[in-house]
């Protein structure tokens, strides 16, 4: 299954980060959260997934992705949704290429190894 | 942490370190992209790719190598594509000499920061490694 289509219903158009798999050894200060609106210092304890939701709450994750955050949830899936399978996943850039930063929702899911 | 070089690579340029000397010209350089929910990097210690854990994919080997073309004293290549990445979200990646043996392939330098797309989640498709135009390793 080449990517899988998710859809969170409540947050749409921005990043949704969902915590879910085993602690880092080292705390992440991530680029991708950093700077916040609040001018606080985010950081990832544990195994982070980046998604990026788009004005329908709809983004696509890897099957690794899907089965990390599966295991963590198992019956909540950290709120998201499958809604399909993408045959086709749009490429992506890790880089120097300035891409764009969107808006990291605040509100998110923290789920542990199943633990919450 | 910052992007850095592994101790035995720095070693190995001065003369001493493990395993056979890295040409970044001839050599063939790969990179792999690392889930560091699994590997903890030790730069003071870890020195070749069977240290390695935590691999999303299949490591790349980095085409059209140059030194000391982009700029004195600088590695440089052609960006890195993988295809069709099904594995976990990605915080990291290492460029490591790859010997064909994992116990005697040489880690080179461990990269988590400078790229704008880290972390990556993956999405089932290409994943690109765009290096920056002033080069990838430079002296």
């Amino acid at each position: 299954m080449p990517g899988i289509r998710v859809r969170h219903n409540m947050f749409h158009g921005g990043t949704f980060v969902v915590e879910a798999g085993p602690e880092y050894a080292t705390p992440i200060v991530c680029p991708r959260c950093n700077p916040t609106k609040d001018g606080s210092i985010r950081i990832h304890y544990y195994k982070a997934h980046h998604i990026t939701l788009d004005e329908n709450g709809n983004g696509i994750i890897s099957e690794g992705v899907y089965n990390a955050i599966l295991e963590a949830d198992p019956h909540g899936l950290a709120g998201l949704e499958v809604v399909n399978e993408v045959k086709d996943p749009p490429p992506l850039t890790i880089g120097m290429g300035a891409l764009g930063q969107p808006e990291v929702i605040s509100g998110e899911f923290i789920g542990r190894n199943g633990h919450g | 942490m910052a992007n850095a070089l592994y101790a035995n690579y720095k070693d190995l340029i001065l003369g001493g370190g493990t395993h056979t000397f890295p040409d970044l010209n001839t050599d063939t350089i790969k990179l792999a992209l690392i889930d560091t929910g699994t590997y903890s990097v030790n730069l003071a210690t870890h020195q070749d790719h069977a240290d390695l854990s935590g691999i999303v994919g299949t490591p790349g080997t980095l085409d059209s190598p140059t030194v000391g073309t982009v700029a004195a004293g600088t590695f440089d290549a052609a960006d890195e594509v993988f295809t069709s990445v099904s594995g976990n979200s990605v915080e990291a990646y290492v460029i490591y000499k790859d010997s064909g043996v994992s116990s005697t392939s040489a880690l080179i330098a461990y990269f988590d920061t400078a790229a704008s797309g880290l972390p990556v989640t993956p999405n089932g498709g290409n994943i690109t490694v765009a290096f920056n135009a002033s080069g990838i390793i430079a002296f």
